[in-house]
């Protein structure tokens, strides 16, 4: 028998090969039914080759699978807050929710439970929003390449920074949100060159994320621009002496992630 | 006189010989028989096919009522499954045949089996385990692989894994050994799964889950225990002892003219 599983079955087979026939569960139908047994027997009943041949009816589990619903029992980024039921795929729900403990499932009992608020907490203790903490993550990975003037001079605003982050297509709905350095910075003045700075996001009024901005100086004239750099990957070179620290941390963060 | 007739029938009529009630199989407590019928015995909740619904039907041609049958498609059992949680699927051995003037071809229905863990509440434990589809999905079902274990039958669960974690859930259940160091997570628990204890006696816990094999030595190690096995040497020790003190005889002394003579005088 395991001679013949062995052969006729690629049982286990982590990789999948060329010819991978995704055989699952199936409900089988005889083509010729079995004729009528002898009623309340104690005999197995009479099979010919014939009874053999199967067709298949149906096969359930190549259909996509009906979503479940779990409680959560912890806040799960994009997906939800804690106590609250999401309805999600059996087999992320499975991997990704139930065996780390993430969730439960919403079985009748376990919904009584919520209903005392047993998995709920205060308003004040959540996130902003399911996706605010993914946000932020994104946000503090980001190395944002501020373009200025080389010949006009300027001094920076929130504006600027809302428009360069536009370019990376995260938009800042309002100026208020964005938080510069207390030390004003202007130029145009090369020694700033390819430094950088950090500057404060506030999403949903609530978590306050520091974003690292990169100054570049940039010409409309073709001819004098100065060439294209990966500041992205150089190792920050601070223009306030405070934020030092601070940027060598957030790029650590991102270099360990 | 028909009444009669099948009475005698029914004397005619002798059992099958099983595993359990004939040679050492027959000499098994009742608690072992009970779930060896179980497992072995029991026929299986259908997988493979729709089961009818209703007692009775009619015949699509000619409309005459039929009574309806619903036979099993035979499965089989391979060694391997018994290292997996299957769910109750096998392999199914058959034909396909692509029409009605061809040769039928023979093939094997086989599950697709991948690696998982499973997490058992009452144990608190993680078990990485070969699993299929049909057995996780069964496991969501039911909410968890502790409530699908100890509601379903052991012909369902099939495989001698599955059987054994019930088993020791079942154990650990009975002896409140869930959670040795946290009594009120214990209790919360208990409460939730104690209901399934209703089922069972405590000396079918007990024998439940084991295999055929791992019963008769369970067996064997009851019965050592039992008759308390001593050398013969000291049972006839003890013997002689207490027939030398009951008998009065004295040792007569040998009264040959032979002792008299002592050579050293």
């Amino acid at each position: 028998m395991d001679g013949i599983l062995r052969n006729f079955s690629k049982l286990l087979s982590v990789q999948s090969p060329i010819h991978q026939f995704n055989r699952t569960l199936i409900i089988l139908k005889r083509r010729h039914p079995v004729q009528l047994q002898k009623k309340n027997s104690k005999h197995k009943p009479i099979l010919k080759g014939r009874h053999f041949i199967y067709d298949v009816v149906e096969s359930p589990e190549r259909m996509k699978k009906e979503k479940i619903d779990v409680i959560l029992t912890q806040y799960v980024e994009g997906l939800g807050h804690q106590g609250e039921v999401v309805s999600v795929r059996p087999t992320y729900a499975y991997d990704q929710l139930l065996l780390p403990k993430l969730a439960i499932y919403a079985s009748p009992d376990n919904l009584e439970h919520m209903k005392n608020n047993l998995y709920q907490i205060k308003d004040e203790e959540k996130p902003s929003s399911i996706h605010a903490l993914q946000t932020a993550k994104y946000l503090k990975k980001m190395v944002v390449s501020v373009s200025m003037n080389k010949d006009e001079p300027w001094t920076i605003e929130p504006w600027h920074i809302r428009v360069s982050l536009r370019k990376m297509n995260v938009h800042v709905l309002s100026d208020d949100s964005i938080e510069l350095p207390e030390h004003p910075i202007s130029g145009p003045d090369f020694t700033l060159e390819g430094k950088s700075f950090v500057v404060y996001i506030t999403i949903n009024k609530k978590e306050k994320v520091p974003v690292e901005c990169n100054l570049h100086h940039w010409s409309t004239k073709l001819a004098d621009r100065l060439p294209r750099t990966k500041f992205f990957t150089r190792p920050p070179i601070s223009i306030l002496p405070e934020q030092t620290e601070l940027l060598m941390s957030m790029r650590g963060n991102t270099n360990n992630n | 006189m028909e009444s009669k007739l099948a009475n005698g029938l029914k004397l005619l009529y002798i059992p099958k010989k099983t595993k359990i009630s004939s040679g050492l199989g027959d000499r098994l407590p009742e608690a072992y028989k009970k779930f060896y019928k179980e497992w072995r015995h029991k026929v299986p909740e259908p997988v493979y096919f729709k089961a009818k619904p209703g007692k009775w039907t009619k015949d699509e041609k000619t409309g005459a009522v039929i009574p309806v049958q619903n036979i099993p498609i035979p499965l089989k059992y391979p060694k391997t499954m018994h290292s997996g949680i299957w769910g109750g699927e096998a392999v199914v051995q058959g034909f396909k045949q692509s029409g009605k003037y061809k040769s039928r071809v023979p093939h094997f229905w086989t599950p697709t089996l991948k690696k998982s863990v499973v997490y058992s509440e009452i144990l608190n434990k993680y078990m990485s385990t070969t699993v299929t589809e049909r057995a996780l999905d069964v496991i969501n079902k039911n909410y968890g692989l502790d409530h699908y274990l100890l509601k379903t039958a052991a012909c369902d669960l099939r495989t001698t894994l599955s059987l054994k974690i019930k088993r020791q859930i079942l154990m650990a259940l009975r002896d409140k050994t869930l959670y040795a160091d946290d009594k009120v997570k214990q209790q919360e628990v208990y409460d939730k799964y104690k209901h399934y204890l209703e089922n069972y006696t405590h000396e079918e816990i007990e024998w439940y889950g084991l295999t055929f094999d791992q019963a008769l030595l369970k067996m064997q190690d009851i019965d050592e225990l039992n008759e308390k096995k001593e050398p013969l040497k000291a049972k006839y020790r003890l013997e002689l002892i207490e027939e030398l003190k009951n008998s009065n005889l004295t040792v007569e002394e040998n009264k040959s003219w032979l002792n008299k003579l002592n050579p050293f005088n």
